[in-house]
């Protein structure tokens, strides 16, 4: 199947070209020598012209070959990277002249001469000359400008005719398997927040009154008081004295973050989104490195069984590159869910997590979850945003600062 | 005995069981000619266990398998001294891990505890237990396995240690279409799967590995490996760069290399095809770098920027 959906367009006088030459022959049959044996050898080669035009503009795109690899490539914004393409022609019909076109979204910059069609789509053209039997490599330098995604959105080659008496254009039919992530610009935020240990949890630390007693990493001699479900009865019939089994301390340190999207009570997407997104972000990066646990609810929607942008709980470099995948992936044209069936969902999961952020606008009718969060004993944090300056509070003071 | 021949041989035995995945089983190879760790890392059902297993039958000496989970202790790997009722003193029972084929089944599955008690005994070949150390018998190999960390729940990452000091990793594709239908036919009748014979002797191993010694590495080559490991601890991508284990690793692995091809030195091109294997998985990203490659792809990157030594000039 051809990769190329072809479109002709010849001037006037090409199709001239045929009425002319069979003009000049059916005169030269008015005489057999001199000026008229000329106008046939005219009209021959005006045929040969139209013909190998015509047998041109037929087979270009026979064996042309677009290597349609997949790239996915990640960038932070203000950082460049290069998009590469093959071109192979098969056939043996050279290309002289040509322009690769390229639509994109304009997130990001490809080189210097890319031009803006419209808010969020740019162009690209690029001189192209391929002979036949070649292959090349078309490399395309970007810059990454804005958070998102940047995907291809149509890719043309446009050929002039042989001749020069008219132009073919080859749009690719099929989506052009590269895809440029940029990722959110990273904020700074003051966190006051202060890690306690109230709850029993999952993580292994030094230091805990919890303790989980399926993960036994030794055994030791039995103490006084130890119960009797401690005892390590294999350890015990091989040293022949009772031993009880040492477990991990755990705790609970896990961090839930939400991110309300929209503008106090309408469904629209914040002004503010990109700033918002930036601290997540931030926030992310922090929980990373202190190796802090997260999860991370977006009202955004999406199928699935959670219907919201949703990263389930981890930690680690991958889950962190993946936060900022998903946030990269949070399209301001596109719809937003409702903050309380959002916030409905976090409850749900949010009884394992101590930690509760909010980044974003907060309504009257959150109040009454993050209260109720509260009083189970997780601590909810409030972000406010002053002069430049963002900032996270305890619900009890934004609660304090809002009456 | 010729490398290359022998090499051909165990791949002939091996290709009984597993079909296709002719380049893992090459660079196992390698490693174990080098007495080296390898860890096998692939999505579930792609033949890790079964090519572990399979190469571990080929090697002539005792084999062991841990299959680790969350509740295997560190005393279940190493041994324990237990007390002998009948002599009334204690006794060693050593573990597992003393044999000379180890197969550490779902390593990663094991908490990082277990895992730390695989230390000593991979770097040293011996294994301290309860200030008794007992010495292995060479050859030692450990054959792990791992999923992918995808899902965190019930997984622990390997420490950068232990990481440290596996020789290679090495990630198991997909079969290719025409190898997957003779899987498929292959497993249509539940017939029993043939088991490879040992053909690895302990004296098979020390020859080969004595001859391996023996191949050249001229200086220029020399250079280049070190400009590689120099350069993955100055990426701006690398928190840690690879370790003078490392180094070595990488120079064993080449003359292995060399020496399978049937060639008596060392060309770039052998430093080029291992590198990856061999320094990948040694290497810590830094955050940003995480985020945005994986760590073969900064070893490309690696590889790209150092120049290569050529005869008479030096050409990137």
């Amino acid at each position: 199947m051809k990769q190329f959906h072809k479109d002709i367009r010849n001037d006037r006088f090409y199709h001239g070209l045929a009425i002319i030459a069979s003009f000049f022959i059916f005169f030269s049959f008015f005489g057999i020598f001199g000026i008229y044996s000329s106008l046939m050898l005219i009209g021959i080669f005006l045929y040969v012209i139209y013909f190998i035009n015509h047998l041109y503009e037929k087979n270009i795109d026979r064996k042309l070959a677009f290597i349609n690899l997949r790239q996915s490539i990640r960038l932070y914004p203000g950082e460049t990277g290069q998009l590469e393409f093959h071109l192979r022609q098969n056939g043996w019909l050279p290309m002289f002249g040509a322009r690769l076109v390229m639509t994109f979204d304009s997130n990001i910059q490809m080189g210097n001469q890319s031009k803006y069609e419209s808010m969020n789509i740019s162009t690209v053209e690029k001189r192209l000359n391929l002979f036949g039997r070649e292959s090349r490599k078309i490399s395309i330098p970007f810059t990454a400008t804005k958070r998102g995604i940047a995907r291809v959105r149509s890719l043309r080659i446009e050929i002039p005719s042989l001749f020069g008496y008219g132009k073919i254009t080859l749009t690719l039919k099929e989506l052009v398997k590269a895809e440029i992530l940029v990722y959110p610009e990273i904020k700074k935020v003051h966190l006051n927040h202060r890690s306690k240990h109230q709850k029993m949890g999952e993580y292994q630390t030094n230091f805990s009154i919890f303790e989980d007693p399926i993960t036994s990493y030794g055994t030791r001699d039995y103490a006084p008081g130890d119960p009797l479900n401690r005892i390590h009865w294999k350890s015990t019939a091989k040293k022949q004295v009772f031993q009880s089994k040492v477990v991990e301390r755990v705790n609970q340190r896990s961090w839930l973050i939400l991110l309300n999207v929209r503008t106090m009570d309408s469904p629209a997407f914040t002004d503010r989104i990109e700033n918002l997104i930036s601290t997540v972000a931030y926030l992310s990066r922090y929980a990373t490195m202190k190796g802090i646990p997260y999860e991370l609810l977006i009202n955004v929607p999406k199928r699935g069984n959670v219907p919201f942008y949703h990263v389930s709980n981890g930690y680690g470099r991958d889950h962190y590159a993946h936060s900022l995948e998903v946030l990269a992936r949070v399209n301001t044209q596109g719809l937003t869910a409702s903050f309380n069936s959002c916030l409905a969902f976090g409850k749900s999961i949010g009884r394992s997590h101590p930690y509760v952020f909010h980044i974003g606008e907060v309504e009257q009718s959150f109040l009454a979850s993050y209260q109720e969060m509260e009083n189970t004993g997780t601590s909810v944090y409030v972000m406010h945003e002053r002069f430049q300056t963002t900032w996270f509070e305890s619900f009890k003071s934004h609660q304090e600062v809002a009456k | 005995m010729e490398t290359h021949q022998f090499v051909k041989d165990v791949k002939a035995e091996i290709g009984k069981v597993i079909i296709g995945n002719e380049d893992t089983v090459e660079w196992i190879l390698n490693a174990l000619i080098n007495e080296g760790h390898v860890l096998l890392e692939s999505v579930p059902g792609t033949g890790k266990t079964t090519l572990a297993k399979s190469i571990a039958r080929t090697i002539d000496g005792d084999f062991n398998r841990i299959q680790f989970t969350p509740d295997v202790l560190p005393s279940d790997v190493t041994g324990i001294h237990f007390f002998n009722p009948k002599e009334q003193q204690f006794e060693l029972r050593v573990g597992p891990v003393v044999t000379n084929v180890l197969l550490a089944d779902e390593i990663n599955r094991a908490t990082p505890r277990t895992q730390s008690s695989l230390l000593e005994v991979m770097e040293e070949k011996q294994v301290t237990i309860d200030r008794e150390t007992v010495k292995i018998e060479p050859p030692f190999i450990v054959l792990a396995t791992q999923n992918p960390i995808e899902s965190q729940q019930g997984t622990f990452d390997l420490p950068e240690a232990q990481l440290d000091r596996f020789f290679m990793k090495l990630k198991m594709p997909y079969p290719k279409i025409e190898e997957e239908r003779q899987i498929m036919q292959a497993h249509r009748m539940d017939t029993e799967r043939p088991i490879p014979n040992p053909i690895f002797t302990k004296e098979v191993l020390k020859e080969l590995s004595e001859k391996v010694r023996q191949v050249h590495i001229s200086e220029a080559v020399e250079n280049y490996i070190l400009d590689i490991v120099r350069t993955t601890r100055e990426h701006p991508y690398i928190e840690v760069g690879a370790s003078p284990r490392g180094t070595i690793a990488l120079m064993k692995s080449v003359q292995t290399e060399a020496a399978m091809r049937n060639r008596s030195y060392v060309t770039p091109s052998d430093v080029k095809k291992m590198a990856p294997l061999v320094l990948s998985h040694r290497m810590v990203l830094t955050l940003e770098g995480a985020t945005k490659h994986n760590q073969k792809e900064i070893m490309g990157e690696v590889l790209q920027q150092v120049n290569v030594p050529v005869e008479h000039s030096v050409e990137r």
